[in-house]
């Protein structure tokens, strides 16, 4: 037995000197979890792994990718077809990106129903909306790139939707599609917003997001005295990291299944002719889709009131929540408003999906 | 790309609710005369975008009416084959298209494109 380091300990040693990799690792998993684990708490970490594997799976599929009108369809047939696992990757990414979605849905419940957004988080909160903002755009933008029918149809709906913004909407719309009418410019700048400018601005504000919540500490549970949330306290490692990874694998055996059974399959590909396709967006804006069905949201106004003013008060009343609800009360069985809010609005995205997939068999 | 287009071989009382009785003048962004559709030319040729937002519709026969008309799949507009909307959230009619028809009775079609969701039309192309 000697106590002589080997060479890899040296190298450790080295690198901790000049890094601080002993502090550095105390304070990513020492950090205490306030009443204990919990299950509730994965969705965090479950987001950051799905993303990762989007990216990943995302770089892997731009090996082969060609954004053109003229080769976006073939060389996304290529992949499905030819390349090796080609079909298996795409349709990840694919289920993937609901699985984000979900996710996401997930994690902002249970930081509103927990209270979790409430002095001293308000910055946590707002920045989690503008990640939001950008998992829909990351939806909106990867979904033209097939350069199928479906893909062309929700393209040219939404960015007409967007249009509709007052002031800056005719600017944003004629941005994205590069031009009156959409075609290789807006393909060309879906891509480049896809795959440089939201995976940046989503790696930025998740980076700074989780810095905000590593100082404002976790909220813990809504219920217990501080005595008794602090004699349960748990840390990071190893309980919470344990859940956060059992759900990273179910979640991650969830897509791959989904990938095996509902393998993507393209349509035709994109022409300004439908056919017999009945154009749809992506399911987490089906309810949308199905909101400007309805009569109150007809002609130029209520158009407007549908497709803008309606989602964005309801973005703006997100965003003043905390400021609003100032209350320190975390319990959401005490909070009626909060409680029957959440309802309320879960139920209505519910009913209106249902309601745009019923309506599908009465459109042949 | 292409344009998606309707070309109707219209009824006098189709031509009559779409004209009204009147030629059908197109302008240039700044307003400057660009043709004339004569009224009693029988053809009609509705721009392929639905006004609401854009969507391809279709041409559908519906028992139910005892007739025919245009349905949007999107948002679900119906329109008369004289492009009048009869129902559903389009905020104006359907496009009417410039057109030249020769003496061989082939209709040619002067590209023009409008802003969809607005009432009044917007040209864009
Ligand atoms: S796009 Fe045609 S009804 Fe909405």
């Amino acid at each position: 037995m000697s106590s002589q380091p080997n060479v890899l300990e040296k190298v450790i040693a080295f690198v901790d000197e000049r890094v601080g990799l002993k502090t550095l690792q105390a304070k990513m998993l020492n950090e205490p979890v306030p009443g204990g684990s919990r299950w509730a708490y994965i969705f965090g970490s479950v987001l950051l792994f799905i993303f990762i594997m989007q990216a990943v799976t995302g770089i892997l599929l731009m090996f082969y990718y060609v954004p053109s009108a003229d080769h976006a369809y073939a060389s996304t047939q290529y992949i499905i077809h030819e390349v090796d696992y080609g079909w298996f990757l795409l349709s990840y990414h694919f289920w993937g990106s609901s699985a984000m979605v979900v996710m996401v849905f997930a994690h902002m419940s249970q930081v509103f129903l927990w209270g979790a957004y409430k002095s001293p988080r308000e910055m946590i909160w707002l920045v989690g909306l503008a990640l939001f903002g950008i998992v829909m755009g990351f939806g909106f933008t990867g979904y033209l790139l097939p350069w199928d029918q479906r893909a062309y149809w929700a393209t040219t709906v939404g960015v007409e939707i967007m249009d509709k913004t007052p002031i800056v909407g005719d600017f944003m719309a004629r941005f994205l599609k590069g031009g009156a009418t959409p075609g290789q410019m807006t393909l060309s700048r879906f891509f480049v917003i896809h795959v440089m400018i939201l995976p940046a601005t989503l790696m930025g504000l998740a980076g700074l997001h989780i810095f905000l919540f590593r100082k404002a500490g976790p909220a813990g549970p809504f219920r217990g005295t501080p005595e008794e949330l602090k004699a349960k306290t748990d840390y990071f490692f190893p309980r919470q990291i344990w859940k956060d990874m059992v759900a990273m694998g179910a979640v991650f055996a969830a897509i791959c299944s989904l990938a095996f059974i509902e393998p993507v399959v393209l349509l035709e590909e994109a022409t300004p002719d439908p056919g017999e396709y009945h154009p749809e967006p992506e399911w987490y804006f089906l309810f949308l889709f199905q909101l400007l069905r309805l009569k109150i949201f007809s002609g130029e106004f209520g158009q407007f009131l549908g497709a803008i003013a309606i989602p964005g008060a309801f973005m703006a009343l997100l965003a003043a929540l905390p400021f609003i609800d100032r209350g320190p009360e975390r319990n959401i069985f005490k909070r009626p408003v909060a409680l029957i809010g959440w309802i309320v609005v879960m139920a209505a995205i519910l009913i209106f999906t249902v309601s745009a997939i019923i309506n599908r068999e009465f459109l042949d | 790309m292409d344009k998606n287009v309707w070309i109707l071989k219209a009824s006098p009382a189709v031509l009559e609710e779409v004209y009204k009785g009147k030629d059908m003048e197109f302008r240039d962004q700044v307003g400057h005369l660009v043709w004339t559709n004569k009224k009693d030319v029988p053809y009609v040729v509705f721009s392929g975008k639905c006004p609401h937002l854009g969507c391809g519709y279709k041409w559908r026969k519906v028992p139910k009416l005892g007739k025919e008309i245009f349905l949007c799949p999107c948002h679900l507009s119906i329109y008369e084959p004289s492009g009048k909307v009869l129902d559903g959230p389009a905020p104006r009619p359907l496009d009417t298209l410039p057109i030249r028809v020769d003496a061989g009775g082939n209709v040619e079609i002067i590209d023009m494109e409008f802003k969809a969701g607005t009432k009044a039309q917007t040209r864009i192309v």
